[in-house]
């Protein structure tokens, strides 16, 4: 069990919390929360450790593309690096719906 | 020979493998223990079979390829619900996976669905080689060919939690891939592993 986080800075509010995802192996549990702080901060707690420097590429990817004010927590039982992408999709959309 | 993800195979040694970096030192030792690797969801390379060795701690795992030829043995999840086909004998107290995984039977008796335990519990009961803890959750996956409500899902699920002294984690095998029935019957939108990779569907889309 490991745990980390990053931050990157951000500019845009999300319209609500949301929360995706199972507890699951090979799955993540993700929670999105609007932030007041311009930044994007992601905490991970993951099942797999020595992954670091792979979620950070995920993220790196994932900020480039996406600009949001927002906490997002990971909760990963073993996710692939495309779970983790296509999860951090989910969560944004359902962030920002109406 | 027809596989699918999560059959287990038995293979003759580890030479049999092939792998794109040499085998850790931990999955010579697992091997050497259990000779068993189990299907990947993933496509035949060469006619070499995807397959994933497992070693003892969470992590633990890594891809490698195997010649049909050099398979020995093929137990799919499904023959693992009938206690006969074990590899291994309890006396009074089975870990608590394989006590749940007894207890869920009734269960689907009462169904027309495929289903089995897979995981941990599946590499324990088709190898005999007893790795389970107390504390190891039970994954499942069962057959849904044909569209399941996401009511009835979510009365089976209640009923296999109810039953189940472990953690347990199911996942739907639809025409277009694994869905985590804990998502299914919440969801409008799920994660489905194919072949090919992860993706997003809508649940009314997974039948087409």
């Amino acid at each position: 069990m490991e745990s980390f986080s990053f931050k990157y800075p951000a500019t845009k509010n999300i319209s609500q919390r949301a929360h995706i995802g199972v507890v699951g192996s090979g799955d993540l549990e993700i929670l999105i929360s609007p932030s007041e702080i311009d930044q994007t901060e992601f905490v991970i707690r993951t099942a797999s450790d020595g992954f670091k420097q792979t979620w950070k590429a995920v993220f790196d990817r994932f900020t480039a593309l996406n600009d949001f004010k927002a906490v997002i927590t990971i909760n990963d039982f073993g996710a692939t690096p495309g779970v983790v992408s296509l999860r951090l999709a989910q969560v944004i959309e359902i962030a920002n719906q109406n | 020979m027809e596989l699918s993800a999560h059959d287990l195979l038995k293979i003759k040694a580890a030479e049999d493998l092939q792998t794109d970096t040499p085998l850790p030192d931990w999955a010579i030792k697992s091997l050497k223990l259990a000779p068993y690797v189990v299907v990947r969801r993933a496509d035949t390379k060469n006619g070499l079979i995807p397959v994933g060795i497992r070693g003892s701690q969470r992590g633990q795992r890594i891809a490698a390829w195997v010649q049909a030829e050099n398979v020995t043995e093929v137990i799919t999840p499904y023959r693992l619900t009938n206690p006969d086909c074990w590899k291994v004998n309890y006396d009074k107290n089975p870990p608590e996976a394989v006590y749940s995984l007894k207890q869920l039977i009734s269960v689907f008796e009462k169904t027309a669905l495929n289903w089995g335990p897979t995981g941990s519990t599946a590499f324990e009961l088709a190898s005999g080689v007893k790795t389970l803890k107390d504390s190891s959750d039970l994954d499942l996956v069962i057959q849904v060919p044909n569209p399941l409500s996401q009511k009835d899902a979510q009365a089976l699920l209640k009923k296999l939690r109810k039953l189940a002294t472990v953690q347990l984690d199911v996942q739907l095998l639809t025409p277009v891939g694994g869905v985590s029935l804990a998502e299914f019957v919440g969801a409008e939108t799920v994660l489905v592993k194919t072949k090919s990779g992860p993706l997003l569907s809508k649940i009314s889309e997974l039948w087409i």
